[in-house]
């Protein structure tokens, strides 16, 4: 494209020069003396803005291949939106524990900021660090096990907003771990403990639980 | 939290013991529901055999003992307590015809077999069917996920003519329709008496030969259970003189043991179904490898929830773990609820499910077809009308 323009340029130049003889030729005097003048000015621009053009397109080319130089510089950045507007920025392998936004980024969705509309921001920012957890420390089983046992020393609401956020974004090991910890905390509990537990309703008459109930007494006591 | 949506809740209930799950029933008619429904039943089942969790070992000495397995393979330490089952009687030893998806197939006689969930505590009395000869049968049971049924199959096989040629007899039982039919005869011969058959990929797989009078030439036979038909399944070696095979199951996987007596055991599973190129060595036991010295036979039961271990049940007494990466053995502490003297015993493995065995789940009511009450040792009987009585009140 220089070249052409360069081509171009020369061209027009020699056109002008060409021009010019024939102006000489025919006409003497200040006509001829004023084109002469204006000649090697414009010249001079038509170089001086080929050289501009030039480095434009230098640093158009540079600037077009980021990929070769950033990889090795900084990872890809994600940014995620919570319901309640707040934006968060991780890395492109972080982002990707999530299956859902890897399929958002697979499909080219992704360009701008992914909002996350069922997930609080205080929610999203433990999701985030048990995604930063799994993919930073990915060979290490025991220190995932105990990062995992110290995650889950969390209170009841936030376990479920966590299990309703890994579902929502499908990270399937956050999920198996929620619902595994809500099996071992509900295991033992009898009927009555686990309504109050989840605000369930009593639907049964009192005639057909104690007929349930006696399919199967020895679960009772 | 009562807006928690029903696929988290089925994820988290999958992961209960059953005990749990059947209290849980009385919560509300939504968790009933759940808890009752066929596809949860399934999402248990495959939610138990993924994280390999609420298995048991099954031990039959004179009666039949089970261990938790979540306790052997974090302890290496297998407490076997008493099961008590509808068939336990002194007067029989109860063979274990099969265990599938968390049945048991129990049998003290041709005539008294059930069907029975450990978990639920529910039993179902399979009908009698008319006995050809007076011939053991050779049994197996499985499941046929085709049509969601549960089959135990009777083979029955005597010598024909001449010596050389055999006829047998084959019937099957489906749970389903609760009744016994009679289908295509099994065109090999079976080699062994008191072998049941191994599930492994919807078929039932047995040890056999083309005819009685070649005593090397074994094959694997099986029987798929969904199309009830009979195919041979590629081998890993031709069997020869040299070692004694024997068909088992691991992990679901067939697995063939090559006993290459009292030099060392070759154990291959075959990873992908029907291709003979999968099949994989995947011990090779020597008989210095074993920390007690000596070893007669060996036998896989079911790899560690890690996956990097396998149980082996050594010389019907002694149970093993080998790791397969550093290829070394290590025995278990085992512990009886009965005296260990005269040690001989077989393991099976079992886990919990909900699998529900049909209406009949009181005691085993006479078919009402009008088929021959089955006479029932006199001991059992009495403990028979106990429990009828504690049911009735």
């Amino acid at each position: 494209m220089l070249y052409a323009i360069f081509g171009v340029q020369t061209f027009l130049q020699r056109d002008l020069e060409l021009r010019n003889l024939s102006l000489f030729n025919r006409r003497k005097g200040f006509s001829y003396l004023f084109q002469k003048s204006l000649l090697f000015p414009f010249s001079i621009s038509f170089f001086l803005s080929q050289g501009f053009i030039y480095l434009f397109l230098l640093s158009s080319r540079k600037s077009s291949s980021p990929a070769a130089i950033m990889s090795s510089s900084s990872p890809k950045m994600i940014t995620l939106q919570s319901s309640d507007g707040e934006t968060f920025e991780v890395e492109e392998a972080v982002a990707m524990e999530s299956r859902t936004i890897k399929h958002m980024i697979e499909d080219d969705c992704a360009n701008s900021s992914i909002p996350i509309p069922n997930v609080t921001s205080n929610t999203l920012t433990k999701v985030i660090e048990y995604c930063k957890k799994h993919v930073e420390a990915k060979s290490d089983e025991e220190g995932l096990k105990s990062f995992d046992a110290e995650f889950m020393k969390i209170d009841k609401d936030t376990l479920y907003d966590l299990l309703m956020a890994s579902n929502y974004l499908d990270i399937k090991s956050l999920l198996d771990l929620g619902c595994q910890t809500v099996a071992d905390k509900i295991k033992g509990k009898n009927p009555e403990e686990i309504r109050k537990e989840f605000g369930i309703k009593n639907d049964f008459t009192p005639e057909e639980e104690e007929e349930i109930r006696k399919e199967s007494p020895w679960v009772f006591d | 939290m009562s807006d928690v949506p029903q696929d988290i809740l089925k994820e988290m209930l999958s992961r209960l013991p059953v005990k749990p799950l059947l209290r849980f029933r009385c919560i509300s008619k939504q968790w009933k529901a759940i808890i009752d429904s066929p596809e949860f039943i399934r999402l248990h089942i495959a939610q138990s055999l993924e994280t390999r969790s609420h298995h048991s070992v099954i031990l039959r000495h004179s009666y039949l003992h089970s261990a938790d397995f979540d306790s052997l393979n974090r302890t290496n330490r297998a407490i076997f307590e008493e099961l008590n089952h509808p068939l336990k009687t002194p007067d029989y030893k109860t063979e274990i015809l099969g265990s599938c998806n968390g049945l048991l197939c129990l049998m003290n006689t041709e005539e008294d077999i059930i069907l029975w969930n450990p978990s639920t505590r529910r039993y179902r009395k399979l009908p009698l069917t008319e006995t050809e000869l007076p011939r053991e049968g050779i049994y197996g049971f499985g499941y046929d996920c085709v049509s969601d049924d549960y089959k135990v199959v009777r083979i029955v096989q005597f010598y024909g003519v001449s010596s050389d040629t055999f006829d047998t007899k084959v019937k099957i039982y489906s749970l389903r329709s609760n009744s016994w039919k009679r289908i295509q005869d099994f065109p090999y011969y079976l080699c062994y008496r008191r072998v049941y058959g191994m599930l492994a990929n919807g078929a039932l797989h047995w040890l056999v030969t083309r005819n009685p009078e070649s005593y090397t030439a074994f094959m694997i036979a099986a029987f798929d259970l969904a199309t009830e038909e009979y195919r041979l399944v590629p081998q890993p070696v031709d069997s020869d003189k040299n070692f004694h095979m024997n068909v088992e199951v691991l992990g679901g996987c067939l697995c063939v043991l090559c006993n290459y007596y009292l030099d060392h055991v070759d154990i291959w599973v075959m990873k992908d179904y029907g291709v003979k190129e999968s099949w994989t060595k995947l011990i090779s036991i020597r008989q210095c490898d074993v920390s007690s010295g000596h070893f007669e036979v060996v036998r896989p039961i079911a790899y560690s929830k890690c996956g990097k271990r396998v149980l082996l049940e050594q010389d019907c007494k002694l149970l093993a773990w080998y790791d397969l990466e550093k290829k070394t053995t290590k025995r278990a502490m085992t512990r009886f609820s009965f005296d260990p003297w005269n040690l001989y015993f077989e393991l099976d493995m079992c886990f919990e499910s909900l699998v529900q065995l049909g209406s009949h789940f009181d005691l085993g009511k006479v078919d009402k077809k009008g088929q021959k009450p089955n006479r029932e040792p006199k001991r059992s009987q009495a403990k028979a009308k106990q429990r009828a009585r504690k049911r009735a009140t």
